[in-house]
């Protein structure tokens, strides 16, 4: 539908009320998107329309509940930090910001087939797990992108079962595990990642198995990592030998 | 970008009560949803208050608060806070999905009956919707002083839920009347809430 913009204009206050239907309220979102003024204008209905809704309403019971249910990321692993008065329990660090995957993702598109070239069959699966997953799907890619980055250090570890998992860390010290192959755990166990500073361990974090991909932080000297299987939550020290190594 | 991630991530609760809106997207958009929580308290009575007011309906206000603060959390780079603010933006979004759910066919013809009947009734005001106290005086002033037809039009239109179209058709007025009602009856509400002290944030 082709609308003057004083057609458009005479629109803004119903459409900024969700009353326009159809073709016409096309037309309206379609110059709204080259003009800054009619996008402003809709704006300000919006913020007057909001004085006006209805809003003494108790939150209600119940919802928050569901929600956070099924918010599709898992809630931040548990890391362990090691002091010298014994372990504290801390979130692992907060994932990459969301504007920075989109624009890693932007530069993947370029170096997919290297990406296949490097990684093999694991990237077929993770191929698999981004069609369905967004969320995860988008820090599959990040970490994918991160093992493309020739700036990055790689290192692939292996378990004793065989599986193998890939490895980078960038030059910022950001580390990725693309853990998706691990097998599962018997109830009541984690994988606990571990910085080997000589012979001493240093919790990274603990994974399930169930993630794609495990995000972790190290400082740019290490370049040994273990992984062990330990009682959850984690321990503050490994009690077993590790299941894997990954020399960066 | 690692500072900033590390400043976030340290962010206790208390902080984030005191966050202003735009930081708590920041946190929502790093998977903070404690940061979600906090949005959650602060804007799920207006959002749901709203969704109640357009369907009357408990559970499916429900669903749409459910369903507002889950694309909070899916798509926060959606929200521009140079746009307007958090809150607008959830109601916009709470308006638009509970307004096309109003307008399943089926429910439409039933629902006109019934508003005529009360606006004739004089039983339908927006004077009554506002509770928050703070802002409710002149939000309330400022709708008592509208024009009757801007304001028929507006609460048709914004709490009823129809579209122009069927406002011309309950109110018996032309179209274009009733979109110049609508838009000059938001403009004029603005003019009145900001003379009266009310800053916008946007």
């Amino acid at each position: 539908m082709d609308l003057s913009h004083e057609e458009i204009e005479a629109l803004l206050g119903v459409y900024a009320l969700d009353a326009v239907e159809g073709e016409e309220r096309e037309a309206v979102e379609l110059h709204l998107r080259e003009c800054p003024r009619c996008r402003a204008e809709v704006a300000e209905h919006r913020e007057v329309a909001a004085l006006i809704a209805h809003g003494g309403a108790p939150a209600p019971a119940g919802v928050w509940d569901k929600i956070l249910s099924s918010l599709e990321e898992p809630p931040p692993q548990m890391r362990l930090e090691v002091g010298p008065e014994g372990g504290t329990v801390v979130p692992l660090e907060p994932r990459p910001s969301r504007s920075r995957l989109s624009r890693l993702q932007v530069a993947l598109l370029g170096t997919a087939a290297a990406i296949i070239l490097v990684l093999g069959v694991a990237v077929v699966r993770l191929d698999q797990r981004l069609s369905t997953m967004d969320h995860r799907a988008t820090a599959s890619q990040v970490a994918t992108a991160a093992l493309v980055d020739p700036s990055s250090r790689r290192g692939t570890l292996e378990l004793h079962d065989g599986s193998v998992v890939p490895t980078a860390i960038t030059r910022d010290g950001s580390g990725f595990l693309l853990a998706g192959s691990t097998p599962s755990l018997r109830d009541g166990l984690v994988y606990q990642l571990w910085r080997m500073d000589g012979s001493k361990a240093v919790s990274l974090g603990t994974f399930d198995g169930r993630s794609a991909v495990v995000p972790f932080h190290v400082g740019a000297g290490t370049t040994t990592l273990a992984v062990t299987e330990e009682q959850a939550p984690g321990a503050t020290r490994p009690t077993a030998a590790p299941i894997g190594q990954i020399r960066i | 970008m690692a500072g900033g991630a590390e400043t976030s991530g340290r962010m206790s609760a208390i902080d984030l009560q005191e966050a202003s809106d735009a930081v708590l997207v920041v946190s929502i958009s790093r998977y903070r949803a404690d940061a979600l929580a906090e949005a959650y308290r602060r804007h799920a009575g207006a959002v749901f208050g709203l969704a109640r007011r357009l369907l009357r309906d408990l559970t499916l206000a429900e669903e749409i608060v459910q369903e507002v603060f889950l694309r909070l959390w899916n798509d926060p780079e959606k929200f521009d806070p140079d746009r307007g603010t958090l809150r607008s933006y959830l109601l916009a979004q709470c308006h638009g999905r509970s307004v096309d759910l109003l307008r399943a066919e089926t429910a439409r013809r039933r629902r006109e009956q019934t508003d005529l009947r009360r606006t004739a009734e004089g039983g339908y005001d927006l004077e009554h919707e506002v509770v928050d106290l703070s802002v409710a005086e002149h939000v309330k002033a400022a709708v008592a002083a509208l024009p009757v037809g801007e304001r028929q039009a507006i609460e048709l239109a914004y709490l009823g839920g129809h579209t122009y179209r069927e406002v011309a058709v309950l109110l018996g007025e032309p179209e274009g009347t009733v979109k110049s009602r609508i838009r000059a009856g938001l403009r004029r509400l603005r003019t009145e809430l900001q003379s009266a002290g009310m800053g916008f944030e946007a």
